[in-house]
């Protein structure tokens, strides 16, 4: 038998599922060959070689096809890993989180149900993107923008059930969805809020109905296969306006924050605004050999170097103004006031030939580009994995958090490459710990600098806010307010609607029962 | 219905070359029913205009797809396309192509790495390490003719690695670079 089986299930019982799963969706969209099943591993994984890969990839095509298989996978107890459309490999992309999985590819669901012109809002598919969106708006004279995902062949539901970000004032994506239809472990189909009366327009205009709101539970979850969602889309405002501010210093990110915050909290400032640490910020536009060929971090005279060579700062932050252009200037002057008071301060209303400025802009306009993989230029070999700590937008804890950080990451050899959004009233920081994943000990470095950043962070009182597949049984145990009783819930809840434990076993360290003690 | 589970082998890892790890696949297929080229070319790198741009004066490529900073045309160009598919790009390019095509039941043909260390490049490829470690700066071009040859299969089988000469990166190399060739289009058997 091969390596790779769904765990405690054998050969020819695998194979008589599969061709059960055949006669479901047709034999094209079961997939066993390595060369299909390669496209579903984290190509830049910090794990050895060779882990997480699944046993094989179903396809369904619709939502009874759903029905249909979950009853094969019910009755002879495969676990699935559901995949829509998404490849962040800083969370492990569309890998399993265990070997032996059946991959649940919800690729060919990738319709655009409705655009709503005057609500503002499109329910779609799971396997839409971010690109597919984009130029469906714009094919059908839409002035709707969608609010994509850093690499726009992101996933539009994937990304929202993951609680992901954008940067344009529509960017905490899982705020922005509004109503779901959802296929249970049993097969039970349920829509959540209005979409629960028949026959109600109004399933994308409003989150709430009578009892509980249930969205939340369907995200960085496995209680069920979600198969249609709303997300509300901004009109596009007549006017915009953004700018990067350059700032000299590593200690002005406690300026940066305390400026922004009353900036955010009211308003003034409507996009998710991102502080960008030097090294992120040039890491689209050179590399780290063109200018340090050593071991370990970069020696800060090398790093004020870069800074004066691509005209950046030590942080450089982004944003932008959306609105009636006499509303934009307005606003402006309260952030000129506000954010150039930092000594050092230098204001961008434009840069010639910066790849860089130039996504960022996009992004911020709502318009999907790949460039941000281009960063991973700056160490070569691609591994990258990212450490997502959440914190209020307070400029002495976003530098204590810097300072935390930064210092392990130099203690593992490695710089600091990171980024600090803020959204409504939260702080995102993502480092960016980046690596060539053909350098054994570097991988390992990486691996072992992230598992030490989880339990420091937690012991600081910081939680991850989403995390890679290797590391979600460890950040689930973080959260261990009275004995952990969070997971103990999440725990009761599986077992109830999943009792055969084969929705995503482990997604986020929630794991069916048979399956606790191992996970 | 007979499914075929017992032959797998498990995949070898690693940022790139996982499918092919350096080596051709169906090569006598190829040279059996040669198709037209089309190459792949990343426009801010210059090793990747300098290949694209032998495959070109050689006459055997029959298209260039040119790709800018934002690598948006990746995923414009690569989506239901036929042909051979040839490229050296950085590494990001590679791995976005590799899974749009592979997604798109594209057959990888070949996956060579070249990478800038201590001042000289050191290339992992099948076949023509001699030329490759001579040929300093010139060696995208080296490159482009090599791999047509290895695409009809006058080539050796063994993985080779090579180092060139002390030499210097253009400041708009991201020094670690992928060539590659995928055949779409085709039936998987």
């Amino acid at each position: 038998m091969s390596t790779r089986m769904p765990q405690g299930v054998d050969a020819p019982t695998f194979r008589k599922a599969l061709d059960e799963l055949a006669a479901i969706v047709g034999k094209e969209w079961v997939f066993v060959d390595e060369l299909p099943l390669s496209t579903y591993r984290d190509a830049y994984s910090p794990l050895a070689d060779g882990e997480l890969l699944p046993s094989a990839a179903v396809a369904p095509a619709n939502m009874e096809q759903i029905q249909q298989a979950l009853k094969v996978f019910n009755a002879y107890q495969l676990p699935i890993w559901t995949f829509g459309n998404g490849r962040n490999f800083a969370y492990g992309g569309p890998a399993p989180r265990q070997s032996g999985y059946i991959m649940f590819d919800l690729k060919r669901m990738d319709r655009i149900l409705e655009v709503n012109e005057k609500y503002g809002y499109a329910l779609v598919e799971p396997g839409v993107s971010y690109y597919q969106l984009h130029r469906h708006l714009r094919q059908i004279g839409s002035k709707l923008w969608v609010d994509p995902a850093a690499p726009g062949w992101g996933g539009v539901m994937g990304n929202a059930l993951e609680h992901g970000a954008g940067y344009t004032p529509y960017g905490d994506h899982f705020i922005m969805q509004c109503g779901m239809e959802v296929v249970l472990a049993d097969g039970q189909v349920v829509r959540t809020g209005q979409g629960a009366i028949e026959g109600s327009p109004h399933w994308q205009s409003t989150k709430h109905a009578a009892g509980p709101h249930f969205d939340g539970m369907f995200t960085q979850s496995n209680f069920g296969v979600v198969t249609k969602m709303g997300i509300w889309l901004m009109p596009e405002p007549p006017g915009y306006k953004p700018f990067m501010i350059t700032y000299e210093r590593e200690e002005d990110l406690a300026a940066i924050f305390d400026a922004v915050l009353p900036l955010k909290i009211n308003q003034v400032i409507p996009n998710a605004a991102v502080a960008v640490d030097l090294l992120w910020e040039v890491s689209a536009k050179t590399t780290r050999r063109h200018y340090f060929d050593g071991k370990g971090p970069i020696p800060d005279s090398i790093r004020k170097k870069i800074a004066s060579d691509h005209d950046l700062g030590m942080w450089n932050f982004y944003a932008a103004l959306y609105g009636p252009p006499p509303i934009i200037e307005n606003n402006w002057k309260l952030v000129e006031e506000a954010m150039m008071s930092i000594p050092g301060a230098k204001l961008h209303l434009s840069r010639e030939n910066d790849p860089a400025w130039d996504y960022r802009i996009q992004l911020m306009r709502g318009e999907p580009n790949m460039t941000e993989f281009s960063i991973m230029n700056w160490i070569g070999g691609g591994g990258h994995i990212n450490f997502s700590p959440i914190s209020a937008p307070d400029g002495k804890e976003a530098l204590s958090q810097y300072n935390l950080i930064k210092q392990r990451c130099h203690d593992y050899g490695f710089d600091y490459i990171g980024e600090f959004l803020v959204g409504w009233r939260d702080m995102h920081h993502i480092l960016m710990i980046m690596y060539d994943r053909a350098d054994e000990v570097m991988r390992k470095g990486a691996y072992d600098l992230f598992a030490k950043l989880v339990d420091e962070a937690a012991d600081a009182g910081f939680g991850e806010y989403r995390t890679h597949l290797a590391f979600m049984d460890q950040i689930a145990k973080t959260y261990k307010h009275n004995d952990g009783a969070l997971w103990d819930l999440h725990h009761r809840l599986k077992d109830v609607l999943d009792p055969n434990g084969i929705l995503s076993p482990g997604k986020q360290g929630i794991w069916p029962k048979a399956m606790r003690k191992q996970g | 219905m007979a499914w075929d589970v017992s032959r797998r082998t498990v995949m070898s890892g690693g940022a790139v070359g996982t499918i092919v790890a350096g080596l051709g696949i169906g090569r006598s297929a190829l040279a059996q029913r040669p198709r037209k080229i089309i190459v792949i070319e990343e426009t801010e790198v210059p090793e990747s205009r300098l290949f694209a741009e032998t495959f070109v004066n050689s006459g055997r490529a029959a298209r260039v797809i040119r790709i800018d900073r934002s690598l948006n045309g990746l995923l414009h160009e690569l989506e239901a396309i036929e042909g051979v598919l040839v490229g050296l790009t950085s590494d990001p390019a590679a791995m976005i192509a590799e899974q749009i095509l592979v997604a798109g039941g594209a057959r990888p043909l070949l996956q060579w790495t070249h990478q800038y260390r201590k001042l000289r490049w050191e290339h992992q490829t099948v076949g023509a390490p001699t030329l490759l470690a001579r040929a300093s700066v010139g060696w995208p071009s080296v490159l482009a003719h090599h791999m047509q040859d290895a695409l009809v299969g006058d080539r050796q089988d063994a993985e080779m690695r090579c180092q060139s000469g002390h030499c210097g990166l253009d400041g708009k190399s991201p020094g670690m670079l992928v060539s590659w060739a995928f055949e779409a289009g085709v039936q998987h058997s």
